[in-house]
């Protein structure tokens, strides 16, 4: 029988061209690609979304607010019924732009934030960058626009996350996703920002004790698809079944390539839109493989011989692929780590669930967090809550 | 402009096995309620010439017994099938792409 889905979500890279120079950055972003599509080619692109059922475009990059044209075609897409979101590093997030955001119609606007001040300005490359960043996300709040932030979690900045959360809380925001380091582009080459098995493991332990609590007051915290699978570490709502690229979504490229998933590299291009529309792209046979044609005996070792193979394919594609040269062969899922490290599951297991306290503590605690109820964030070294 | 017997807007039903995924974290993907927004039936916007030729062929059908294009022949008795039977129009999946890829076939 043929394929029968669509790509109801739509990954777009508006352009690889960056102001920042990131030190975790896995599209190494910079300088834009070559040829990328002009105005007139991604206005055309856009009209080719609605017949495929596209429910949803997320515009990244790069940094999606360089490209000069970013508001026609996010508001092309919109006129088209389809919801838009737009990921950012917070530097463009000007008056001007938060206005312009709000008038297309863009629904969420994802803003990196990776740690605290220290942290993050030292990962991104920019002193003062973060103090620059929030008062951007304090701007769209203000302006009505809803924000998430993405997080891009590593060794450096794992230990944050609890003062993150009171941070991101205290200025309005409502949905966090917590994506764990990627070791491609610059992050391949930055080993300090690794996460080890014991760290990888405690961030499972930091999301099953705060997601359900965070959920309780309103606020979302949301793993990325490299982060599980099947242990007490995780929710059981929704279950994980597998990577979805090029089953319900789909990534598009500055220069108009198609991948299943704008994280997988480059050999895992699928097609060009100069040469075909995305239809045909998305509906030939034998297109994005590595899901549609999935079977066990593709796993690669980690996981060819899990009970839970079938339904979860081997988790993360491009984890899988990035740290392994396999397909199928996630190498942080938690029941692997689980096997292979027991005594790591454990101590992450009595994180998550310590029998007295009521918030995860990680194995290197922080200072008393600041109180960011009465603290401003543009003054956060100010009051000590408790102290 | 009307579509005749097919309205103007045709759903298609998708498949369970593809629903029930967790779809909603992604690299880089901003990340809400979407999986909320995503039910068991899904809204296609064709063009005009998916209209205007799907609309053709069921209506020879229906007025005139015409068989249709046999890369089409399912799509159109089923949409026959509802429209005779009074019900809203809906296209499998399948039928869809079906449909879209014969009239994507034919020359402008």
């Amino acid at each position: 029988m043929s394929f029968e889905g669509f790509p109801c979500v739509v990954g777009w890279e508006l352009t690889l061209a960056c102001n920042l120079r990131c030190r975790h950055c896995a599209s190494a972003a910079g300088l834009p690609r070559k040829n990328e599509l002009t105005t007139e080619e991604a206005l055309a692109l856009c009209d080719q979304f609605p017949p495929l059922a596209v429910q949803e475009v997320d515009f990244t990059g790069g940094e999606p607010l360089m490209r000069p044209d970013w508001w026609r075609i996010a508001a092309r897409v919109k006129e088209l019924g389809i919801t838009t979101r737009i990921v950012t590093n917070g530097l463009p997030l000007a008056p001007s732009t938060v206005a312009r955001i709000r008038e297309v119609g863009i629904s969420t606007v994802g803003v990196s934030l990776d740690g605290l001040e220290a942290t993050h300005d030292d990962i991104r490359v920019l002193p003062g960058l973060w103090r620059r960043v929030l008062a951007g996300i304090q701007r769209a709040v203000d302006g009505g626009v809803q924000v998430g932030v993405i997080t891009a979690v590593n060794a450096r900045n794992l230990r944050e996350l609890p003062a993150l959360l009171g941070l991101l809380e205290s200025i309005g925001v409502r949905h966090w996703q917590l994506q764990p380091n990627l070791p491609r582009g610059r992050s391949g080459e930055a080993p300090d920002l690794a996460l080890s098995d014991q760290e990888f493991l405690e961030l499972g332990a930091f999301f099953r004790t705060e997601q359900p609590k965070a959920k309780a007051r309103g606020f979302d915290i949301v793993p990325a698809d490299s982060l599980g699978y099947f242990t007490e570490l995780d929710l059981p709502e929704p279950p994980w079944r597998g990577c979805h690229a090029g089953l319900f979504a789909v990534g598009i490229l500055s220069d108009g390539k198609v991948k299943g998933c704008l994280t997988m590299p480059d050999e895992m291009i699928e097609g060009d839109l100069r040469q075909d529309d995305l239809w045909d792209i998305w509906f030939r046979d034998g297109a994005f493989a590595y899901t549609r044609q999935f079977s066990v005996d593709k796993m690669g070792a980690n996981c060819r011989d899990c009970a839970l193979a079938e339904q979860c394919r081997g988790g993360c594609t491009s984890m899988s692929y990035v740290c392994t040269d396999k397909l199928h062969n996630d190498p942080y899922c938690f029941l692997g780590i689980q096997k292979r490290n027991p005594q790591a599951f454990q101590t992450a297991i009595s994180m998550a669930f310590p029998e007295e306290r009521d918030s995860v503590m990680l194995s290197d605690p922080l200072p008393p967090s600041p109180c960011w109820t009465c603290a401003p964030w543009a003054g956060f070294a100010g009051r000590v809550h408790g102290s | 402009m009307s579509n005749g017997i097919l309205g103007r807007r045709p759903v298609f039903i998708q498949r369970e096995s593809i629903l029930d995924r967790r779809i909603w974290v992604y690299y880089l993907v901003i990340v809400d309620k979407l999986a909320n927004q995503l039910g068991p039936v899904l809204e296609a916007r064709p063009d005009e010439r998916f209209y205007q030729t799907f609309s053709k062929h069921v209506e020879a059908y229906v007025k005139e017994g015409k068989a249709p294009p046999k890369a089409i022949e399912t799509p159109v008795l089923n949409a026959a099938d509802d429209y005779l039977a009074g019900r809203d129009i809906s296209l499998r999946a399948g039928d869809y792409i079906a449909v879209q890829n014969f009239v994507r076939g034919q020359k402008t």
